[in-house]
Order: structure tokens, then C-alpha cells, then sequence
């Protein structure tokens, strides 16, 4: 579990890069599609990273 | 479309050259020489040679309707234009999708190779971490870096290869390349164009159209790329098949460290393995960065973001999680020879061929309507 923990916090911080990225594009009044494609691949490699993880450091 | 990323660089065509021989040629060290000697035998070598070909007729239909038509534009652009937004955006989509598919499986398979050969102790997350990382670096630098890279890499490869299909001569069994057409004709032709699916320079040339300091030279990138790492992978196998018989090939997933580990000229020079790894090390690393790198781009072009660099981690983390996947490497080389070389071929060559074909006829028809 620990060691879960402790290779999460890469994934958790290439998260928090991209979430950012579609804040600032938010406020940059970018079209909405892009914005929305920052959270989903923000979104998309936590999630895919977290089970690949969660299955490799914890069985 | 691509016209909202800022990174427009603008590179040369040696440059770009170099890139793309040294994307394609990468395949030699990795599992392409085990999938030709299991798909066509002692035919091995042809296979590459038949891929590069189809691949070059491919490359020169797409980039003559581009030259007449859509002079400029990548085929996310001609996709879009032609077909509407929504269309060029399943179209990225399914791209990147290819190439994430593609660099995952690159990736396991180079640090399996790395791991299991000469850093036996080194968990493969380490391994492949920090492969990872500097691809990431490469990719992040920008076209204008990966081309420097390459480059720089290029004559390093290139006397690479031969000085290792050289060196091994004394070991060569001309004999063992005959039959000529090894499992027979048909399975040869078939594994020629299955093997152009590792020959990806056709759909990143389509993309890197708006990035060449002269698009009028990217038919000669193209054709000269794709036929000199054809050749390259080709030699590499001719020479590994005159060693290690075609039965054999199967069994042995890492054709490089074999090879390179056969040379004796002498007792000076002899077990030279140590020096080809650095070879084998930095194209996988180039490969991976060409591929990040036309990840972000094409992301960034399909979602108008203003730059790719973002998207890089993201695409960077999705690459290492997905090749980490597979509980073993056979599951990978599974993956490899029932799914991706039979099928990605369709992608690859098959998408720009239907996009341009299809772009074509409705720019054709409209002028056709207009002039009436």
C-alpha cells in the first residue's frame, strides 16, 4: 500500500499540471472543447495510472 | 486547424530525414526480426523490403493529392476542411490512439530488452521510468530538438547496423537464407503488408507537412526515409538469419544482444554487446520521443490548444501506465503479432489513403459543380 501510495503522487502531479493548464484555458476564454480536453486527459492518465498501480504494488 | 499551436517549427530535410530513418530502422533492435523469422522464415528479410515498398506507393499517392490540392495543410487540416470538424477531431483521435498503442508496446518491450540483458537487478519501474523521462525531455524540446537529436544519431546508427552485420561475417551461413521465399510466397507477400505497420513515417509525414522548411522536399524525405531504414532493417535480419537460423528466431526476443554478442575478430575485438546497447538505448529513445512528441501535437491541434508541451506529461504517464499493464512481456509479443501487425496497417497506411482519396473526390466534385 505504501508503496502505491508513494507512485501516485508522479500521476497525482502530472494531474494537477494538466487540470491547471485547463483552468488557465478557462480564463483565456479558449473554445470550450479545449478546456474540457485538459480535465479529460488530466482525468483520463490519473485514472488509467491509479488501477495499472493499484494492481501492480498491491497484489 | 494546427494553425492554434504557437510551436509551428520549421525543420530541414535532412533533419527531418534522419527522424524518420531513425524512427523506422529502431524496429531492428526490437521485436521486428523475431515476427519476420517466425512469419516468413528465411524469407525474413524480405519482408521489410515489401513493407517499404507498399509504404512509398502509399506515401506518394497521399503527398501528390496534398501537393495538387491541399498545398500547406497536414491531413488533420484536409480532414477537417473536407469533412467537417467533427471529423478531423475522430481522426486525431484515432491517431493518437494508434500511436499511444504503439509507443506503450515500444516501451515495454525496451525495457524488458534492457532489463533482462544487461541490468538484471534493476526493477523495471526504474528502468523504464527514466526511459520515459527522457523521451519526455526529447519530446518537450520540440520537433526542432527530436530532429537535432536524430541528427546527431543518424551516423551513429547507420555505421551501426553495418558495422554489426559486418563484424559477425565470420559467423554467416549463406545456406540458411535458402529457400529463397522461405514459408512460400503468399505468407511473404502477407507479412510485407503487415510489416508496414511499423512503417509509421507515412502518417507523421502527413502530419509534419506545415513543419518543413520546404514542403516541396518532403516527397523526398519520404521516399528516401522509408527505403534506407527498409533497407537498414533488412540487411540487419539478412545478417541475423545467416547466424541464428529462421527456425529459431521465436525463441529469441532480444536479435541485437545476439548478434552483438556472436562478434569475435580476434581476441581484441570480441564481445563488443556493451557497445551496441548504447545504440540500441538511444533509438528506442528517439522513437519514443518522435512519438510523444506527435502525440501532444496532434492533441493539441484537434482541442486548439494553444501549445502541445501540456499534454506531453499526461501522454507521457498514459504511455508508461499502459505498457506496465501486461502482467509479461509474452503477453506484449502477443499483443504484438495477433493484433497490431496484422490490423495497424489499416491505420497507418489505410487512414491517409482514405482521407486524401476521399478529400479528393469532394474537392474534385465541388470544382467540378463550380465550373458548371
Amino acid at each position: 500500500m505504501l508503496k502505491f501510495l508513494a507512485a501516485m503522487v508522479i500521476p497525482l502531479y502530472v494531474l494537477v499540471y494538466t487540470a491547471l493548464y485547463g483552468r488557465w484555458l478557462t480564463k483565456r476564454r479558449a473554445p470550450a472543447k479545449a478546456a474540457a480536453a485538459a480535465y479529460a486527459l488530466a482525468g483520463l492518465s490519473f485514472a488509467v495510472s491509479a488501477v495499472i498501480f493499484w494492481r501492480l504494488f498491491t497484489r | 486547424m494546427t494553425q492554434h499551436v504557437e510551436e509551428k517549427a520549421s525543420v530541414g530535410a535532412k533533419e527531418l530525414t534522419a527522424v524518420f530513418t531513425v524512427y523506422t530502422a529502431s524496429h531492428a533492435f526490437l521485436g521486428f526480426p523475431r515476427y519476420a523469422g517466425e512469419t516468413a522464415y528465411e524469407a525474413g528479410w524480405m519482408l521489410p523490403l515489401i513493407a517499404g515498398a507498399i509504404s512509398i506507393a502509399a506515401f506518394l499517392a497521399v503527398d501528390a493529392v496534398i501537393a495538387r490540392r491541399f498545398p500547406g495543410m497536414d491531413i488533420i487540416e484536409i480532414a477537417t476542411t473536407c469533412f467537417g470538424k467533427v471529423s478531423g477531431t475522430l481522426v486525431s483521435l484515432c491517431i493518437v490512439a494508434f500511436l499511444l498503442a504503439t509507443n506503450a508496446m515500444v516501451f515495454r518491450e525496451f525495457s524488458e530488452n534492457v532489463v533482462s540483458t544487461v541490468l538484471p537487478f534493476t526493477p523495471i519501474f526504474l528502468v523504464g521510468g527514466l526511459a520515459m523521462l527522457t523521451a519526455l525531455y526529447i519530446a518537450w524540446m520540440g520537433l526542432e530538438g527530436i530532429a537535432r537529436t536524430a541528427y546527431i544519431l543518424f551516423p551513429v546508427l547507420l555505421v551501426g547496423i553495418v558495422s554489426l552485420c559486418v563484424l559477425t561475417v565470420n559467423w554467416w551461413h549463406p545456406a540458411w537464407l535458402f529457400p529463397v521465399f522461405g514459408r512460400g510466397l503468399p505468407a511473404v507477400l502477407q507479412g510485407g503488408l503487415h510489416a508496414c505497420s511499423l512503417v509509421l513515417n507515412v502518417v507523421l509525414l502527413t502530419i509534419v507537412y506545415p513543419h518543413a522548411h520546404n514542403p516541396k522536399d518532403l516527397r523526398r524525405v519520404g521516399v528516401v526515409s522509408i527505403a534506407l531504414s527498409s533497407v537498414l532493417v533488412s540487411m540487419f535480419i539478412m545478417a541475423y538469419q545467416m547466424v541464428f537460423p529462421a527456425p529459431g528466431s521465436p525463441s529469441s526476443p532480444f536479435p541485437l544482444y545476439q548478434l552483438a554478442r556472436m562478434i569475435y575478430v580476434g581476441r581484441y575485438m570480441q564481445r563488443l554487446e556493451s557497445v551496441y546497447v548504447f545504440l540500441w538505448v538511444t533509438a528506442a529513445l528517439a522513437k519514443l520521443a518522435v512519438s510523444l512528441w506527435a502525440m501532444g501535437y496532434i492533441l493539441a491541434s484537434a482541442c486548439e490548444w494553444p501549445s502541445f508541451r501540456p499534454a506531453l506529461p499526461a501522454m507521457a504517464m498514459l504511455c508508461f501506465a499502459l505498457g506496465m499493464w501486461p502482467p509479461n512481456v509474452g503477453l506484449v509479443l502477443h499483443v504484438y503479432d495477433v493484433y497490431y501487425m496484422p490490423w495497424g496497417w489499416l491505420l497507418n497506411l489505410g487512414m491517409p489513403l482514405a482521407v486524401a482519396g476521399l478529400a479528393f473526390a469532394i474537392r474534385g466534385r465541388k470544382r467540378g459543380i463550380h465550373h458548371a
